[in-house]
This record gives C-alpha cells, sequence and structure tokens, in this order.
C-alpha cells in the first residue's frame, strides 16, 4: 500500500520543494515538530535542528551531503525515557534510520509518535571536505546532482558512503526520492506506511508515473556500490589478516574513544572500558613492561577497538561515523564494515531491516556456530 | 499405641559400598537418623579400588570420594565402621538391633591420619585393598581417601605387638588394649546393601589362575591401571614388570556356569572388560587388546555405543569364543590360550597376559548376616526378591538392593539405593525428622575490610600430580605471593584428615581466604567449602587452582614447565580469592508437592510412594486411562501376573487421596524452579495451573512399529506383545507340529536405532517357554545377535535350551529372510556354524521389536529445560552416580523415559525419584547459593539483551528511580538465577556481574598471569 506522488521542482530548486513541504507539515499541523539539519549561518555545515516554528524552516538543508552526526542518536536522546506526547517528523538517512531501528531493537529509542521522513542518499561529504568545498564557492549539494546527472560518483565523498548498500531508505513512513528521478524537473513522494499515506493525502501531488525507470536505475546503481564494497572487503581482509596486521591497523588509537562516542548503535552508560576494570597501578605496568620488553601507551587500544567490534558487530549499519570521529586517521570504517558484514552474514542478519527481527544474540538456534577456528 | 510399636525415626543401612553410602545420604537428606554399619575400616566398597568408569570414564575415586566425606560429615549420619550385625528383635518401624564393633584399636577421635605410626611399623603383609599386588603395613589406613580417615590395627595375625607405633603417634590415639563393643540400636527400618564378592578364580583352574604369575583377575588388573594404584597405573606384567604387548580377557569366569553354582550371568563383566581394553589402550596404545566372550551383554543404556567405540575407535578385538584351556610358556611366561574359532577351527594364540573377567559372588557375609536378619536369599545365596517388588526382602521392614539382590552395575546399585530409602521413608514418614540434628556451624566471621590473609593448600594428589609438579616449590612460591601467610601441601588435600588440617590452619593462622590447588571445583569445590565454612569463614572467601586436570595430567611429559604452570595457576587463584566477598545464602520457601508426569507404572509407583512419603502428587497422563505400556504385558519371566499387580496398583493410585490424578491432559507450559514450580496443563481445552516442588519425568517409551519381514502383510507375522497377548487370552493353539520363529533385535541395534532394546531376549525367552508349557513338542527357534538374558534371567535361557527351545544366530549383515512360499511362510537364516542357509516353515512369525522413544520426549524435554540423549530419551545428570537425577535440580526420571526396561527396573527407578524428591520435598525452606547475578542500576541502560538472554527467566526489567531519574533497570530474580553468567556476558557496558565471578575478578585473576 505505497502511494506515490511527484513534487514539481521549479527552477531546479529541489530544495526549495521540499522546504515548502516540511513548512506546509508544521502548518497543518501533521507534525508539531520536525527534525531536520538546517545550514549554518557560515553556510559550510549542517546542524540537526528540532523546528516547532514554520519559518525556521528557511535554512533547512535536507539533502546538504553531509553527516556531521548520525541522527540516531539524536532521536535515542529524545525517546529513550519516554517519546513526547505530540508528533516529531525527522528527516533521515538510510544509515541513521538502520541505526535507530536497531536501538529501538535494544530499547534505547522508540518510534512512538516519530514520523521517519527517509531520504535518497548518495553519498556525504566529510565535514571537513563539506566546508572546504564550500569556502571553495562550490555548494556541495549542487556538485552532487551534477555529478548524479553525469552519472558520476565524486571521488571526494566518504568511503562508507562509497560502499554504502542502502542509498534508499527503508522503514520510513515517507521518502523524498530523486534516484532515478529526473530531478530537475520533479521528485518523488512515496508513502509507505498508513501514517506516510495519511499526510500525503492532504496534499495534492500528481501521481507519479516514473517508478519502473527508477527501479532500474537504483538496481543498477546498487550494483556498483556493491562491486566496490566487495572489493573493499577483499583489501580489507588481505590488509588485517593475522595478529600483527591486525594490530599495526589500530597502532596510532590514542584511546580517545571518540569513535565510541559517535557510533550509533554504541548506547552504554559507560563504556565497559573506561570502568575500573581497566585501571592499574604502576607496577602492574612496570611489570609488564619488564615481561615484554615493551609495551604500546596508551595500553589495550587494540583490545578497545576488538571489544568494541565484538559488541556492535551485528548491529553495526556501516555509517562510518567512527572514521570521522578519529583524530588519527584510523579508516576504521573498511575494518569494521569487513566484520560486521561477516557476522551478520553468519546469523542471516540484516541490521535496522526489520523491527520485529530479533537481534542475533538474543536467539539461540541449535544449528548455528557449528564451525570453530580457521578453515 | 504400645511402646514396641512405637515408629523410629531412623534407619540402619547394613553395607557401606556405594550403595549403602547412597541409602543414608538420601535418608539422612530426607529427615531420617541413619547409622551406617560397615564391616571394614572404611565406607567405600569395591567401587574404591576401581580405577575409572564408563561411559564417561571419570577417575572412580574421584566422584566417590566427595561422597564419602559428606557421609562423614552429614549431621545426620553415624558411621559405625568395624562393626557386624549380631541380632535383630522387633518388626517393621521398631527394630532393636545388636551391632557388634570389632576393635580398631585406633581411637577415631584422636587419630589424625599423619601415618607416622605406618611409618615405624615392621611388618609387611598383603594389601587387600591393593589385591595383594603390594603390601601394606600391619598399621594402616586402607587408601588415602578412607573414610573415616583413622588407621587401624590389623591383629589377625599381623600385628607383631612392637609396639612402636603406639611411641610414634604423636596424638596418642593408639589402644592396643581396645576392646570388642556390643552396641545396641533402635531403628525403624534396616536397609541391606553388602554387596558382593568377586569370584574366586581359583574354582576354574583350567585358567591357571594363581599358577601362572602373568594371569590376572579383573579387579586386579583395576588397581593395575589405577594411577594410585601399585604399579602407579603404568600398565605392566606381574612376571616381569614390562608392559605387556598383547593382553587378552577371557569372560564369564564364575558366570553362566552352572557347574560350579554359578548359573546366572553377573551383568557387569562384558562393560568392565570392554572399559579396561579401552583405557589399556588410552594408557599405551600399543598394546593389543582381545577379549573373548559368549555373548557381548551390552544390553544397558548407551552400552552398545561404547561397545562400538572400544571396536571401531581402539581397535579392541572381540572374539566369541569359550577358551578350553590356557598353557603358559615356562620361559617368557606368556600364556597359550586355545580357542575354537566360529568356524569350528581349533586355534593356538599368545599373549603375554590375561585377565580373567571374573563375576560377582554374593558378598560372603551375606549369608550369616541374612540369617542373623531372617530374611530369605534365593538358591545363589543372593536375596530373594520378587519382580514387581524388587526392592522389599521377605521381612517386613528390611529392604534390599545392590548385588545383594542380583547382579548390578553401579548406577542400577544407586538407583536401588535411593528405591529402597522410599520404601523405608514411607514406612517411617509418621516419624521423619523426629530424630535428626540440625547441622550447627560457627558464626561467620566478618571478614569485610580486613586485609586478605590467604592460605594455600596444595594437593599431591598421591602421584596424580605431585608424580609430575614439584609440589613442595610450587608451596614455596606460593608463600611470596601478596597477602598469602601460609600454604602447605598435602598428599590428598580432599581427605578426611586434611579437612581437619585447612581448619586448624584457618584458626592458627587467622587466615579469612583460602586456595586449594587440586583438581576441579566440579567435584570438590563444595568440599572445600563446607570445610572452611565449618571453620567460620564464609564459603566463598575460596578459590581452587586446578593443577592436576588442567596441568599434570595434560603435562606429564613436561615436569619443570607443568611445575611453573602450577605457580601460574597458584598466582591467578591468589590473585583472585584476595577479591573476593562473602555472598550470602538465600532461604526460599516450597511447595511440598510433586508432579509426576505420565500415568504409566513407572509414573504410579512414584506417585503412590510419594504420597505414601506424605506429600500431594499431581498425576499427568496425556491418555484417557492409566497403565501405559504394562497394559500390554501379562507375566514376567518368573511368572508374577502383571495385570493383577497392574490393576491393584492402579486401585491403590485412585483411591489414595494424596494423589490428584489429571487424565487426557497434556504439559503446556513448565514455569519455576526447584521448590517452585508452576506447571500448566490442558484439560479438555480448559488450562490448569498446579504448583509443586518437584518434577518425576515418566513419560514412558513406545514400541517400534515395524515394516520388515511382511509384519502388516501376513496376518501370522506378529510382535513379540501380540503373542503374548495370544497366549494370554488363550487365543493360539499350538500343535506338534506347530513352528514358531522369533526374531530379535527388529529395530535395536541398527543403524536407525543404535541402541539394545534390553528386554527383548528375555521376553522372547519367556513367551518360548509358555509354548513349551502348553505344548512341549511345539518347534521355537529364537533368532538373535546375542542373548542379553543377564542376571538371573541366565536361569531361564538355559531352561529354554533345556526345554528345545532352538536359538540361531545371526549376523547384522546377514539378517534372515522371510518370505511366503505359496501361503506358506518360511524363515531362511543362515547358520553360521554350518555356514549353510537354514529353511524354517513357520505357522507364526514373531518379531521382537524394539522399544523406542516417544516423539513427545522433545517437546517435554525442551518445556523442562532438560537434555535427551541421542538416542532420544531422557539423560540422566551424572550416568554412574546420578542415575535418576536431572542437572536441573527437583527433576527426576523414571522408567522407559529414561531407556528401555524390565518392570523391576522401572519399579526400582520411581521409588528412587520418589526418594530422590523427597530429599527435597521434606524441607522447611530451601537454601540457594550465593552466586547469582547482579545490576548495577546506575550503569544500565535497560536494554533487554540479559532479560532476553536469560535461559532461567530470572531476569526481569522494571521502573526504578535512580539517581532521582526514573528509568528502567534490570532485575534478577536471585531464586530463578542459576549463576550461569550468560547475561553478564551478554551485557556490553559490564552492568550486570555475577557475584563471585565478577569482571574485576576474571580481570584480575588474568591479570595476575599475563
Amino acid at each position: 500500500m505505497s502511494k506515490h506522488l511527484k513534487v514539481e521542482v521549479k527552477n531546479g530548486k529541489i530544495k526549495e520543494a521540499i522546504n515548502f513541504f516540511l513548512i506546509e507539515l508544521l502548518k497543518k499541523n501533521l507534525v508539531s515538530a520536525l527534525l531536520v539539519p538546517r545550514e549554518l549561518p557560515s553556510k559550510d555545515n549542517v546542524v540537526q535542528s528540532l523546528v516547532s516554528q514554520p519559518d525556521e524552516l528557511k535554512n533547512a538543508d535536507v539533502f546538504a551531503p553531509v553527516l556531521p552526526v548520525n541522527s540516531a542518536r539524536i532521536i535515542s536522546e529524545m525517546t529513550r525515557l519516554g517519546s513526547g506526547k505530540a508528533s516529531v517528523g525527522a528527516i533521515l538517512r538510510s544509515c541513521e534510520i538502520r541505526a535507530l531501528i536497531e536501538l529501538v531493537k535494544l530499547k534505547q529509542a522508540s518510534l512512538d509518535n516519530l514520523l521517519i521522513i527517509g531520504i535518497d542518499c548518495p553519498g556525504t561529504y566529510s565535514v571537513k571536505d563539506y566546508k572546504a568545498l564550500c569556502q571553495q564557492g562550490i555548494y556541495p549539494e549542487d556538485e552532487l546532482f551534477k555529478n548524479l546527472k553525469k552519472g558520476m560518483e565524486d571521488v571526494r565523498i566518504r568511503e562508507a558512503c562509497k560502499v554504502c548498500e542502502y542509498p534508499v531508505p527503508s522503514n520510513s513512513d515517507l521518502t523524498f526520492g530523486f534516484l532515478g528521478v529526473d530531478f530537475e524537473k520533479n521528485i518523488f513522494f512515496q508513502a509507505n506506511t498508513s501514517k506516510g499515506e495519511k499526510i500525503l493525502d492532504r496534499f495534492s501531488y500528481l501521481e507519479f508515473d516514473g517508478l519502473k525507470i527508477r527501479e532500474e536505475f537504483i538496481f543498477k546503481y546498487l550494483k556498483q556500490k556493491i562491486k566496490k564494497r566487495d572489493e573493499l572487503f577483499a583489501l580489507t581482509q588481505k590488509e588485517v589478516k593475522g595478529w600483527e596486521n591486525l594490530i599495526s591497523f589500530f597502532s596510532a588509537c590514542i584511546n580517545c574513544h571518540n569513535c565510541m562516542k559517535v557510533c550509533p548503535v554504541c548506547y552504554c552508560r559507560e563504556c565497559f572500558f573506561e570502568s575500573a576494570c581497566f585501571e592499574f597501578n604502576g607496577d602492574k605496568y612496570l611489570n609488564w613492561a619488564k615481561k615484554k620488553g615493551s609495551i604500546k601507551m596508551p595500553k589495550d587500544t587494540a583490545l578497545f577497538h576488538l571489544g568494541r567490534m565484538a559488541h556492535m558487530a551485528t548491529s553495526c549499519v556501516g555509517c562510518g561515523a567512527c572514521e570521522e570521529a578519529c583524530p588519527n586517521n584510523i579508516p576504521l570504517l573498511k575494518v569494521f564494515k569487513t566484520v560486521a558484514h561477516n557476522v551478520q552474514e553468519i546469523f542471516q542478519y540484516v541490521p535496522g531491516k526489520k523491527l520485529q527481527e530479533p537481534l542475533p544474540l538474543t536467539t539461540f538456534k541449535e544449528d548455528e556456530l557449528q564451525r570453530v577456528g580457521e578453515d | 499405641m504400645d511402646e514396641n510399636n512405637k515408629k523410629i525415626g531412623a534407619v540402619m543401612v547394613v553395607g557401606g559400598g556405594i550403595g549403602g553410602i547412597q541409602a543414608s545420604l538420601d535418608l539422612a537428606e530426607s529427615g531420617f537418623k541413619v547409622y551406617l554399619v560397615e564391616k571394614n575400616l572404611s565406607i567405600g566398597g569395591v567401587m574404591a579400588q576401581l580405577d575409572k568408569t564408563f561411559p564417561t570414564n571419570d577417575c572412580s575415586m574421584c566422584i566417590l570420594s566427595p561422597k564419602l566425606v559428606e557421609c562423614a560429615r552429614h549431621r545426620n549420619i553415624e558411621l559405625l565402621t568395624r562393626c557386624e550385625v549380631e541380632s535383630i528383635e522387633g518388626s517393621a518401624g521398631n527394630f532393636k538391633i545388636k551391632v557388634k564393633k570389632h576393635p580398631r584399636f585406633v581411637d577415631v577421635s584422636k587419630c589424625t591420619g599423619c601415618g607416622d605410626c605406618a611409618e615405624v611399623c615392621p611388618v609387611e603383609v598383603p594389601d587387600e585393598y591393593e589385591e595383594n599386588l603390594a603390601n601394606r603395613k600391619a598399621i594402616y589406613r586402607p587408601f588415602p581417601q578412607a573414610t573415616p580417615g583413622a588407621f587401624g590395627i590389623d591383629k589377625s595375625g599381623a600385628c607383631c605387638e612392637c609396639m612402636q607405633c603406639e611411641k610414634a603417634c604423636k596424638a596418642e590415639a593408639i589402644l592396643h588394649n581396645m576392646l570388642e563393643q556390643d552396641i545396641e540400636l533402635n531403628v525403624g527400618s534396616v536397609i541391606v546393601f553388602p554387596g558382593f564378592d568377586e569370584f574366586e578364580p581359583k574354582l576354574r583352574e583350567e585358567y591357571g589362575y594363581g599358577l601362572f604369575s602373568n594371569v590376572v583377575t579383573s579387579i586386579e588388573f583395576e588397581r593395575i591401571l589405577s594411577a594410585s594404584g601399585p604399579f602407579q597405573g603404568h600398565v605392566v606384567r606381574c612376571s616381569d614388570k614390562k608392559t605387556p604387548k598383547k593382553i587378552a580377557w577371557i569372560q564369564c569366569v564364575g558366570s553362566r556356569d552352572s557347574k560350579i553354582e554359578r548359573g546366572y550371568c553377573s551383568s557387569v563383566c562384558c562393560m568392565y572388560a570392554t572399559k579396561q581394553a579401552l583405557i589399556t589402550k588410552e594408557h599405551s596404545p600399543d598394546i593389543r587388546t582381545t577379549i573373548f566372550y559368549i555373548d557381548m551383554r551390552a544390553y544397558g543404556k548407551e552400552f552398545d555405543r561404547y561397545i562400538e567405540r572400544a571396536k571401531l575407535e581402539y581397535k579392541v578385538r572381540y572374539i566369541r569364543s569359550r577358551i578350553s584351556e590356557v598353557k603358559e610358556d615356562a620361559k617368557t611366561h606368556n600364556l597359550k590360550i586355545k580357542y575354537e574359532r566360529e568356524d569350528g577351527e581349533l586355534v593356538t594364540e599368545e599373549f603375554d597376559m590375561l585377565v580373567l573377567s571374573v563375576g560377582l559372588d554374593v558378598s560372603r557375609s551375606a549369608k550369616d548376616l541374612a540369617e542373623k536378619l531372617n530374611i530369605n536369599l534365593n538358591s545363589y545365596g543372593f536375596a530373594r526378591v520378587d519382580s514387581l517388588e524388587p526392592l522389599k526382602t521377605s521381612r517386613p521392614g528390611i529392604f534390599a538392593g545392590g548385588v545383594f539382590s542380583g547382579p548390578k552395575d553401579i548406577p542400577e546399585t544407586v538407583t536401588s539405593a535411593s528405591g529402597a530409602c522410599a520404601l523405608a521413608s514411607a514406612l517411617l514418614s509418621s516419624v521423619r525428622g523426629t530424630l535428626v540434628a540440625e547441622k550447627k556451624y560457627p558464626a561467620e566471621k566478618d571478614v569485610s575490610g580486613d586485609i586478605p590473609r590467604i592460605g594455600v593448600f596444595v594437593c599431591q594428589c598421591g602421584i596424580n600430580i605431585g608424580g609430575v609438579v614439584n609440589v613442595p616449590l610450587v608451596v614455596e612460591y606460593a608463600k611470596t605471593l601478596p597477602f598469602v601467610v601460609y600454604a602447605e601441601d598435602n598428599l590428598y588435600t580432599c581427605s578426611q584428615d586434611t579437612q581437619d588440617t585447612i581448619k586448624e590452619a584457618i584458626a592458627q593462622h587467622s587466615l579469612n581466604r583460602v586456595v586449594v590447588a587440586s583438581c576441579t571445583p566440579r567435584t570438590h569445590e563444595p568440599l572445600f567449602q563446607e570445610t572452611i565454612r565449618e571453620a567460620g569463614l564464609n564459603r566463598h572467601l575460596f578459590e581452587m587452582a586446578n593443577i592436576r586436570d588442567q596441568n599434570s595430567w595434560v603435562h606429564m611429559k613436561q615436569p619443570r614447565e607443568a611445575t611453573e604452570k602450577a605457580k601460574d595457576l597458584v598466582r591467578m587463584a591468589v590473585a583472585k580469592v584476595s577479591l573476593k566477598e562473602p555472598l550470602g545464602r538465600i532461604s526460599l520457601k516450597l511447595t511440598s508437592r510433586g508432579l509426576v508426569i505420565g500415568g504409566g507404572l513407572a509414573g504410579m509407583v512414584s506417585a503412590l510412594r510419594l504420597a505414601e512419603e506424605g506429600y500431594e502428587v499431581y498425576l499427568v497422563e496425556k491418555e484417557d486411562t492409566l497403565g501405559g505400556q504394562a497394559k500390554d504385558i501379562y507375566y514376567t519371566l518368573k511368572g508374577e501376573d502383571v495385570q493383577k499387580f497392574l490393576s491393584k496398583l492402579i486401585e491403590k493410585v485412585t483411591s489414595n487421596n494424596k494423589i490428584h490424578i489429571f487424565t487426557a491432559a497434556t504439559i503446556e507450559k513448565i514455569e519455576g524452579f526447584v521448590g517452585n514450580f508452576k506447571t500448566t496443563i490442558k484439560l479438555n481445552s480448559s488450562l490448569k495451573e498446579l504448583e509443586h516442588g518437584a518434577v518425576i519425568v515418566a513419560s514412558g517409551a513406545n514400541e517400534y512399529q515395524p515394516t520388515e519381514y511382511l509384519f502388516g502383510k501376513d496376518k501370522r507375522v506378529v510382535t513379540q506383545r501380540k503373542l503374548e497377548e495370544l497366549i494370554a487370552t488363550k487365543k493360539l493353539n499350538v500343535s506338534n507340529q506347530s513352528s514358531i520363529v522369533m526374531i530379535q533385535c527388529i529395530g535395536s541395534r541398527c543403524d536407525e536405532n543404535p541402541y539394545c532394546s534390553r528386554v527383548c531376549c528375555s521376553e522372547a525367552i519367556k513367551n518360548a517357554l509358555a509354548l513349551k508349557k502348553m505344548n512341549k513338542q511345539v518347534n521355537v527357534y529364537i533368532l538373535y545377535r546375542d542373548v542379553r538374558t543377564y542376571g538371573f534371567k541366565e536361569d531361564w535361557y538355559q531352561k529354554a535350551r533345556e526345554q528345545g527351545v532352538l536359538f540361531i544366530r545371526y549376523e547384522e549383515d546377514d539378517k534372515p529372510e522371510v518370505k511366503l512360499n505359496k501361503d506358506k511362510l518360511e524363515v531362511l537364516v543362515k547358520d553360521l556354524i554350518l555356514e549353510e542357509k537354514l529353511l524354517i516353515s513357520a505357522d507364526l512369525v514373531v518379531l521382537s521389536t524394539a522399544t523406542v522413544p516417544s516423539e513427545d520426549n522433545k517437546e517435554l524435554s525442551q518445556l523442562l529445560k532438560v537434555p535427551l540423549n541421542e538416542d532420544g530419551f531422557f539423560m540422566e545428570a551424572h550416568a554412574k552416580l546420578r542415575p535418576v537425577d536431572f542437572a536441573t535440580d527437583g527433576i527426576f526420571v523414571c522408567g522407559l523415559a529414561h531407556s528401555p526396561k524390565f518392570i523391576e527396573e522401572s519399579i526400582c527407578q520411581a521409588n528412587a525419584c520418589a526418594a530422590r524428591a523427597c530429599t527435597i520435598l521434606s524441607r522447611d525452606e530451601l537454601e540457594v547459593e550465593g552466586i547469582v547475578a547482579e545490576v548495577n542500576e546506575l550503569k544500565c541502560k535497560g536494554c533487554r539483551l540479559c532479560k532476553e538472554i536469560c535461559p532461567y527467566g530470572a531476569i526481569d526489567v522494571e521502573l526504578k528511580k535512580v539517581l532521582g531519574k526514573e528509568k528502567e533497570v534490570a532485575r534478577v530474580n536471585p531464586a530463578l538465577c542459576k549463576g550461569c553468567g550468560a547475561c553478564s556476558a551478554s551485557c556490553r557496558s559490564g552492568s550486570i556481574d555475577l557475584k563471585g565471578f565478577s569482571d574485576s575478578e576474571i580481570l584480575t585473576q588474568i591479570g595476575a598471569l599475563v
């Protein structure tokens, strides 16, 4: 029961078409507030904002190809101790929705009174690159659409996005789509739930007739992404093969734990690796140094990453926020995504795909994990 | 009620072998005072002499010794060693028994078991415990774990009264002038388990025992295999102490031999010989092993699988042949064995060692004991019991089991022991709890905030550890570790005297934490915890380092490295114990009611017994009527009327107002835990909730429905049960010319069901004899693979042969064929002696069909969260010593749900379940271990992973105000928590910890290593 409509884009201004819709949502009181990215006054980044006044939406920039924060974290913050009584709309990318679904399964967020508006996402720039482009006078959003039109991908977009298998959101009530759509003329609205349908019923958009073309485009588009992804997996597996390589991969880590703090599916109040279990006295350190000749300080950095990986591999959605947050530029995404992919395959589990699907850790099948050790 | 009829809440158990020990413990745990009478210096019996036990290959002493200690320390058990029953007066409920206490010449209360006396004793005599393969002193302790641990003097000609021991004894425990004593005891019931003695092989002189030095008995070979034995576990032969290349076992020495009045099968030899061959191979893989046997009687649960393992994995050679002659090569002392191959050819083969698988004679004391107790014996001198009342002797109030009532293995002995307890407990239920003492512990010392003062006890375990690890070095090392204020080594840290040593050390050195470096906590932790508790320390201020199983056993060839590893393990244990905090035990209320699942014979017997023991019972049966499989059985091998017994039993069960019967009822849900179960049953489509404290699974099994041999296609092909029905209901006519062919192992011992169904051989013989009774001329053929008429059933096998029943053996891969020739039934079978096919025309072909597990087992096992074995039967907690328990507390199993078995065996198990359940239901409250999970509410984010994962439903998430804010946090129900730690492992932030195994304790332990 999905509803497909097209929204006319005037003068190629996609942003205006969307913002008009969002303003109407508030005006018509279809939602009481919206969580949207808005352009910063410096115009070189966006920030998530919870907006309740229609005129505050003027600088909303939902397609801005940058992800300063995975908003699943923000929704968790807003709903964990109970959702608000009035409905909130949130404009989210696929990786954000998938992370959100995982957090809901872990009881760290709630979908009550939440209208999820998903947007197509062909990729984002890192905050740094986004800023640099803006400062060069290049408008990243234009750059994105320009490349898309040419059927090319900007080499500058983030690795996570280059290999993302989910450019189209799922589990949203509404989807704003432009992939495989002649977005200079119109973009595509889809209602996926009755909640979404009721909203679209309040608008008089025309029926969208390019569904088949869109689907064909996405099929081909995904094929390319998955090819790239598999190449990355192969390279990564080689790069970190063996204990030595694995340890050296994480060797630049300074134990700042930024990756954990931005990870949308890391949800502990106190990370185990920050607990008293990892506090030792001076003699202990000296003992270790004496026993092994030398120890890397700060200690237990690789252990931290492996531990985090063990904890999060089944729920990792591959958003790459960890890599973004690393002050020492450790390319975390590829290792996390490769491991996560392999683990998820074992359990035939796709994080964020289906709310009702139980977390692998909570289920036990007699025939799972029969193989032990390396082949 | 006059004084003489007043019931007494005490029971005398005669015989301190594993049967007597189990009976004593069960009774003591059910509220009775127990006098355990043993004629020797120590309890333990033959099991104490055995090396390993199949099928788990557990060390026999290792699983027995915790029970010895439990007996010794149980507040309700009084050990009367060196005692014999003299006379008995009175009747069921109130007996007066005179016991003679022979002098031990050592004061048990003073002796520390230090062994200084034996050190100075100049007299050496052959050691019976070592089967005379080694010597002992005149003052001795039979074995290091002996219970009581005190020494004793052998004055039957050994002691020279030089008084050296008296001088050496610092404890002044030796009393050379100790006198015999008469003790008079008043008990309500007597349980008799005198056990067995091995057959004296000199009675079969053709095997050369006593003449040829390399011919040994199987019990001698147990000692040879044992690490604590005369050769430290090296398999060597007696003549030259060299490792033999070829060992042969000869089966049935003193069994199945009516010429020497031992017509019965000893039931255990096939399996112990196989075990010995297998263990021999484990010791020295190059030794070639051969077993000469008549029939391979692997009739029990998992037996055939073990035989197959011996054949395939260990290459044990089995030869089906009786040995006619053994000769010795005078030079090499090798043995030449002459035997007949199956093709009839006589062969001679040379072996360097011969083991005689000697049978079980009833205990040599049994005859005298039976006379004194005035109970009847059978023609072989074993206790006479009825198949339908297998635990009752001829005298009311006196119950018997173990080998005394027929050859048995350990699990069946243990089962009969528990079963006998149920009968005694039912008899004395009105006086339960009247003579027992509460165990009083000293108050727990408050050690919180105290600096750890750790004592370390390092066990030599004889040579098990001490032979590899340099234990004194480990002790010296332990003394250097932080907070360690005391360390010592012990020959056996688990022995009774060491428990006292530990207690003394705790007092003397103000220890507040204890480490024992020995074997596995799985078997020994409770023992040491009890010891430190008795010394006033909380049980959890304790840690074990396993320097045997995980060290000396696996690094036997690297003593230096093993010593270093032992130090590492001790250091880790010390690091962990220093963080340990006292944990409290939790007391819980319980529902003193039982639930029996299954209204067959086993279910009804256990329900009735529980009711007689004084507890209400819910009996749930899925069929419309009670009776189960027994409904199709008419008579036993001995001729007892099963239907009459069954209808009487049903009447007793239905008229007992403590038993609530639900027929046509199914189990929908089982929640809760020991003492507090809640079961939902479905009755006429409505649901009913039952609350109870224990569960007995007696859900039965099914008869295999054959598809082979024209069954269902020709009316003349019937099952053994159908034949029985035809005979019993007189619907079968047999003439002189009638030919009836029985085919064994239908659906048993095949790929689909690899196990033996146990009863079919005897059932076939039972019906064959019934046919012969109808007409002596009738032709009865039994086509078999092995005739497995174990125990006294062998007599009927003998009788069947005498009466002309023809037994024809077939091989698994050359099965008989049943054909229709026009309208005549014909059976074609290969005669293995004549090497040609025999054609038998048959009026009736009778299929001995398998007992197969019920298809409901899987669902029931999931509801109960208990396991099934590979064959689909319920799996007990331990094949040897917990034969009717599940690993989950409060759940028991009996009858066919456990495995195929005879009625008398089901009855034994059913009674045993009632006794085991009674050890729970008779308590006022349940104490729960303190090792439970604990939530750090500040950290917990209520993600529910722990709740989802917990297999016991012990975790809930609740809204709680933490630091002033309402939030969801996990909450552990300590009564349900089993301390498995799954929650703790699943919690990513470490917000849920298992007490006693907290993250910080474990990490500290690991930190001490790396």
